[in-house]
């Protein structure tokens, strides 16, 4: 399972009459943290036991799928796990970064914030699906070509969110580019050559056609 | 520049794409990267892996009086729980200085330090456990900066560092008393720069199989120097090194976060014995947070003296670094922090005062610009103040103060290229400089900046008489040709640059080549991804063992062609007899001949910095000594706005002198990223800890800037030729960043009129700066 993970508000109190089930000594002058590890509440998986699976009908790159999935499975874990498509990525705690981007009927979606059962029916699209007959997509070869990859790891998320882009607006501007990729974090590039990528793939479809 | 430059004629297909030296070729392992098949640790098959999890402290700072485990090791499901009694050996990435156990013992010194793991079959049992875990502590004092870890009835953090002080660096060269008794303008100004995290895109992972029968462990994980790991599981875990393999599968960046061995290796490393199983321990971004390693808070007291005419007389600079609860790297980013404000201009006479405290928040380390960054920002900064009252031209005072290589500085490093003077005459072309600056108008401005950074520090953390670099060929019956290398390719793109080399000297066709990285089983050992080092010394080591296989092919062809080697005409695909070019073999003959008696064949290649370039005789003097210095200067323009307080980097120009691009692209990527890092920490990012709970664990509150927040940045390449680099080439990736920060507190300057000493230089800075602009220029009006 990837790391899921819910965080405390910052404004955090414990309920009135929480006993710690610690033994603290003396009073802590801090405030009370459940020792699930920090901001973790503890009590958060004494569901267990209680998991429900039901069959989840989607198609996943193109092949229509059955599969028996937790309901409260998220779509990350269901195409990382469950369908074994590790080209999406886990970067963040839940959506704050954008590496996890897969495309659900041709829309960007942060796959950590979408429970798989909320995509029933539909279509989703990873990284994985983007290569034809071994022959890698525009977006891909340009990506690869332009440096706009540099450890690799925003790199499916940001393709993604690229492609999505590309589909409703085959000519964009760099800051159209810049906008449609505001999710998505990258740490190495700067940004500047994967602007430059998009930029040289929409312009590699222009040659196509 | 690529080899061979003659029109080939036994295979005219094989040198059609050009990957030698100086061309701008994509990544080598850039497909897997964009098709999404780049395994990194979090994606290894992990089929029936038991889930590791780690229990961390809620406590600043307290004596652990008892982990009881019991509860939890007794759920069904659970295969062990393990705390500090399960090792009872300190690690740290510098020998004289390990002071952390991978598990706390006896004492917590952050919230976040790991107390307790379990491995369990899932990841709620791994929870449930780790909610059943009781701690007993007692409270102690805690601080959560410098100036309270320093006070006269602190606690200590650790029993043998006196005022919680972790390293103390005094130190002088040159006459500073004369030098500033010499100026006409001396200055002295107070910086301050906040905590900085790397924040790279992969959050921490590891996987570790314990092989019981055979009492051996493999550990799979995120490092930058697997070496380091291997020897600190070894420790940590009271094993034959022999035993243990690390592999280092990709790594989605690093910046430093990962050239320390971590605690949750050596963790995972001990859950997978005690399970006696294979256990995967995925980290959480908070997680990657708490464990930390970045570049610490730092105040700075800087004091610089001046001639009329603007030539540097003297430097006296004061730094305090909050170093977090355990040493680290802390003793050498001290170090680094003083030892480079030499190394880029002629700077006659500097005094350094650095104190390393020990605080109760996570541990700092390397990050990115190790040390010098904040400094460089002081100096920088303070250059610009000076150079103003003078009325000189920034860039033309960094002009005035150039070094002439090569030459030794005052406290024994060796500059041997320069290219400073060619970086600012091309960023003062680019941005129009003269034109331009303190000229276009309120809300807008412009501001530049220098800064440098070492290729490799040389002189490495162990001592081994081991070569400092060393690289493998193999050649077998199939003719490919195997690179053998222990340098870790964390995005960078070490594997590419060292393909390039390998292809440029033996001249073959790149297709020919493979490049398998990082396994301690198959590969040579090397120091790590750290201080821009491998392009320099695993380039070099990578070009000397291309030149050994050169020569044992050409000895090879020359027997099959029956000519003397030195009559042997070397095309990399082949050879013919430069006497009689139509006699000629194609590579396959060659390799066969080779092989002939000896089978398989591995060279070695190595380098190792001579150790007059190791640095001073001084305590310490070895941090800050290299080969090669890159340098960089960079302009940047922005647009603010008053009232909002918010900036817009508009565009930045920037000149890296690399020495040689061997790739000029990749260059261009890592002059790009690293200014774009420094801009994070210049304009957003910063750690807040609050009772030392930290406060901004998520890319979110830990502001990191989106593709919408940065700008276009233009790079340009000052090739300087460094006589001992490969093919001439030293660093471009850490060095260009620490300029950015005054070149942007410049800019700002140049916008509002209004000089910032602290980063970062946040919105509400500005808007606090401006109303009281306001306020004072009514106060005029009335009076």
């Amino acid at each position: 399972m990837a790391r899921r993970f819910r965080r405390l508000p910052a404004d955090f109190v414990l309920p009135a009459g929480y006993v710690a089930p610690h033994i603290f000594e003396p009073a802590s002058k801090y405030e009370m943290i459940p020792p699930g590890t920090v901001g973790r509440p503890a009590n958060r998986c004494e569901g267990k036991g209680t998991i429900v699976k039901s069959i989840l009908r989607l198609k996943v790159n193109g092949r229509s799928r059955e599969d028996a999935v937790a309901e409260n499975a998220l779509l990350i874990d269901y195409l990382r796990e469950g369908v074994g498509l590790t080209g999406t990525k886990q970067g963040c705690d839940g959506g704050e970064c954008g590496a996890c981007t897969v495309l659900v009927d041709g829309q960007p979606r942060l796959a950590c914030s979408t429970l798989a059962h909320s995509v029933a029916g539909r279509e989703v699209e990873t990284v994985e699906s983007l290569s034809h007959e071994g022959n890698i997509s525009r977006l891909q070869r340009a990506f690869h070509e332009q440096l706009g990859a540099q450890c690799g790891f925003c790199t499916p998320g940001m393709i993604m969110a690229a492609e999505g882009l590309l589909r409703g607006n085959p000519a964009p501007d760099r800051e159209q580019i810049r906008a449609a990729l505001a999710g998505n974090l990258c740490r190495c590039t700067g940004y500047v050559k994967i602007v430059d990528a998009v930029a040289a793939a929409f312009r590699t479809g222009e040659a196509a056609q | 520049m690529n080899a061979p430059d003659r029109n080939f004629k036994l295979r005219p297909a094989a040198n059609k794409a050009e990957r030698g030296v100086g061309a701008r070729t994509p990544l080598v392992d850039g497909i897997e990267k964009v098709t999404g098949t780049a395994r990194y640790t979090a994606d290894l098959p992990a089929n029936g892996a038991l889930v590791g999890k780690i229990l961390r402290s809620p406590y600043a700072h307290a004596e652990l009086l008892e982990v009881d485990i019991s509860e939890a090791a007794a759920l069904p499901g659970v295969r062990c729980v393990i705390t500090g009694a399960e090792c009872d050996t300190p690690y740290g990435v510098i020998p004289i200085a390990q002071n952390e156990y991978p598990l706390a013992r006896e004492r917590v010194r952050y919230i976040g330090e790991p107390v307790a793991a379990v491995a369990a079959v899932d990841e709620a049992t791994a929870d449930l456990a780790l909610s059943r875990i009781r701690l007993r502590v007692r409270e102690l004092p805690a601080y959560f900066k410098a100036a309270d870890a320093r006070g006269a009835n602190a606690v200590l953090l650790h029993d043998n560092k006196q005022g919680n002080i972790e390293r103390e660096v005094h130190n002088e060269f040159g006459d500073t008393a004369a030098g500033f008794a010499a100026a006409d303008l001396v200055r002295e100004e107070t910086y301050e720069c906040a905590e900085v995290h790397h924040a790279m895109m992969e959050p921490n992972a590891a996987l570790a199989a314990w092989d019981t029968e055979r009492g051996h462990l493999t550990l799979w994980s995120v490092t930058q120097v697997p070496y380091y790991v291997h020897l600190t599981l070894a420790q940590c875990m009271a094993m034959d090194p022999a035993h243990i393999r690390v592999i280092k599968p990709f790594v989605g960046g690093g910046f430093g976060h990962r050239v320390e061995p971590l605690n949750f290796e050596i963790i995972c490393g001990l859950l997978a014995r005690a399970a006696r199983g294979t256990v995967r321990l995925l980290q959480t971004r908070e997680e990657a947070f708490l464990t930390h390693r970045g570049r610490p808070e730092t105040q700075i007291r800087l004091k610089l003296g001046l001639t009329r005419d603007g030539r540097m007389t003297a430097c006296q600079a004061d730094i305090v670094q909050r170093g977090g609860a355990y040493g680290g790297y802390g003793l050498v980013t001290i170090l680094y922090a003083g030892a480079l404000l030499n190394g880029i201009y002629d700077l006659p006479a500097v005094k350094y005062d650095g104190y390393r405290v020990y605080s109760n928040t996570p541990p700092c380390g390397a990050m990115r610009g190790h040390g010098t960054v904040n400094s460089r920002f002081a100096f920088e900064s303070l250059l610009d103040t000076m150079a103003a009252e003078l009325n000189i031209d920034p860039i033309e005072i960094r002009r005035r103060n150039l070094l002439r290589a090569p030459t030794d500085t005052i406290n024994g490093l060796k500059v041997m290229s320069y290219g400073l003077g060619d970086c600012l005459d091309w960023v003062e072309k680019a941005s129009d400089w003269k034109q331009r600056h303190g000229k276009l108008g309120a809300g807008k401005g412009l501001g530049m900046a220098c800064s440098h950074f070492v290729s490799g520090s040389a002189k490495p953390v162990h001592f081994t008489g081991q070569p400092h670099a060393t690289i493998a060929l193999r050649l077998d019956f199939d003719g490919a040709i195997t690179i053998l290398t222990g340098a870790a390719d964390i995005g960078q793109g070490s594997s590419t640059i060292i393909s390039q080399i390998v292809t440029e000297v033996l001249g073959v066709d790149h297709r020919r080549l493979r490049l398998i990285a990082n396994d301690s089983a198959i590969t040579p050992k090397d120091n790590g991804s750290y201080s821009s080092r491998v392009t320099f010394m695993v380039g070099n080591a990578a070009a000397d063992a291309a030149r050994k296989l050169k020569a044992v092919l050409l000895a090879a062809a020359a027997r099959r062609l029956k000519i003397a080697d030195a009559e042997v005409d070397w095309f990399g695909e082949g050879a013919a007899s430069t006497l009689d070019p139509d006699r000629h073999i194609p590579f396959e003959e060659i390799a066969e001949e080779a092989l002939v008696g000896v089978g398989m064949l591995t060279v070695n290649g190595t380098f190792t910095c001579p150790i007059e370039f190791q640095g001073g005789k001084q305590r310490g003097g070895a941090v800050g000594s290299t080969m090669g210095f890159s340098y960089a200067a960079q302009a940047v323009e922005v647009s603010v706005d008053p009232d909002l307080g918010k900036i817009r980097v508009d565009k930045v120009w920037a000149a890296i002198d690399c020495g040689f691009a061997i790739n000029p692209m990749s260059v261009e990527g890592q002059v790009q990223g690293a200014i774009w890092m420094g801009m994070g920490q210049a304009m957003y990012e910063e750690t807040v800890y609050e009772n030392g709970r930290h406060r901004a664990t998520n890319m979110i509150d830990y502001r990191v800037p989106t593709i919408v927040d940065s700008p276009e940045i233009e790079v340009h390449i000052v090739e300087s030729m460094d006589p001992n680099g490969p093919f001439g080439a030293k660093e471009a990736s850490e060095g260009p960043l620490s300029g950015f920060l005054s070149a942007l507190a410049a800019a700002v300057e140049d916008a509002t009129g209004h000089r910032y000493r602290m980063l970062p230089i946040t919105p509400e800075k500005i808007f606090a700066v401006r109303q009281q602009q306001i306020a004072d220029a009514n106060q005029g009006t009335a009076l």
